[in-house]
């Protein structure tokens, strides 16, 4: 009988390096920078100084939510870019009604870590059970 | 071990520095002819775009050459322009000046407004005629890249 324990192993190891891959950024992101930015966009929201922190934060995009590519949705993510950066560069006054662009940012970037964390997690379920198939492959042979 | 590192630090300078996309060429050139007496007064107007999401151009300094389409050499001049912000345009204008010694330059603009057609603008009595892009050439392209974050923190 074929023991096919290594390549369960070698596949339940990728696939496990492959959900902390894409786990890592997701959890950053959600953690680190959404909640921050959320937060300073609900608690100062007549706050000029607090509102560009928030825009800055969310300036870099997230790693499944990059600013290069754009469909007729994501168009209006553009437009804020555009129209937040030349607001920050000519050191115009921020108001109130831009955190609503600031939202659209946020939102972008949830949606790529929820990508991220999702794949993060059929990965990790694809190691589980590259696993167990493991353990059944060394009963069988032992 | 020593050559799998290498060429990962390798790969990832490079892509690096393939996800910086220099401009190439100027965006809806045109110039406006006005004709003073015996000089000409041609301005030039075109824009530069960055297409790069994260990055701002600072420092841009170019040379832009305006050929007919017999490929004859129209103008050919430098500029420079402010930093420009990432999606967006930087507007080039240029003013070039052929005094009425230049027979032989005024010559061209002249033919170049008889075959392109010109249209009138608000100015007085100037014309101005929409190059295509391949009349215009974008040379000489220097420019420092700095990250929009570090530009709106500065």
């Amino acid at each position: 009988m074929i023991n096919d324990s290594k390549i369960f192993l070698g596949a339940a190891i990728t696939f496990l390096a492959l959900s902390l891959f894409f786990a890592t950024p997701a959890i950053y992101s959600k953690i680190g920078v959404e909640s921050q930015a959320r937060n300073l966009l609900q608690k100062y929201p007549n706050n000029m100084e607090k509102m560009k922190e928030a825009y800055l934060l969310l300036r870099q995009p997230q790693l499944f939510a990059g600013y290069e590519n754009f469909d007729s949705r994501g168009i209006a993510v553009k437009n804020t870019l555009q129209y937040m950066d030349s607001k920050l560069f000519t050191d115009m006054e921020i108001k109130t009604n831009d955190s609503r662009y600031i939202g659209l940012l946020l939102e972008r970037r949830a949606k790529g870590s929820n990508l991220g964390a999702k794949t993060a997690v059929f990965f990790l379920l694809m190691g589980i059970l590259s696993f167990f198939a493991l353990l059944r492959e060394k009963r069988l042979a032992g | 071990m020593k050559i799998v590192g290498e060429i990962l630090v390798l790969s990832l300078i490079l892509s690096a520095v393939s996800c910086i996309h220099p401009p190439k060429d100027v965006k809806s050139p045109s110039i406006s002819i006005f004709q003073a007496g015996d000089n000409l007064a041609i301005g030039f107007t075109g824009e530069i775009l960055n297409k790069n999401p994260n990055v701002a151009l600072v420092d841009f300094t170019a040379d832009i050459a305006i050929f007919n389409k017999a490929e004859q050499l129209l103008a050919n001049f430098s500029f420079t322009l402010p930093p420009i912000l990432p999606f967006q345009r930087g507007v080039v204008r240029k003013s070039i000046e052929i005094d009425k010694k230049n027979n032989e330059k005024k010559e061209l603009f002249f033919k170049l407004m008889e075959q392109e057609g010109t249209q009138n603008t608000a100015k007085g009595n100037a014309k101005t005629v929409f190059l295509s892009k391949k009349q215009v050439f974008l040379r000489n392209v220097k420019f420092k890249t700095m990250t929009i974050e570090k530009l709106l923190k500065s």
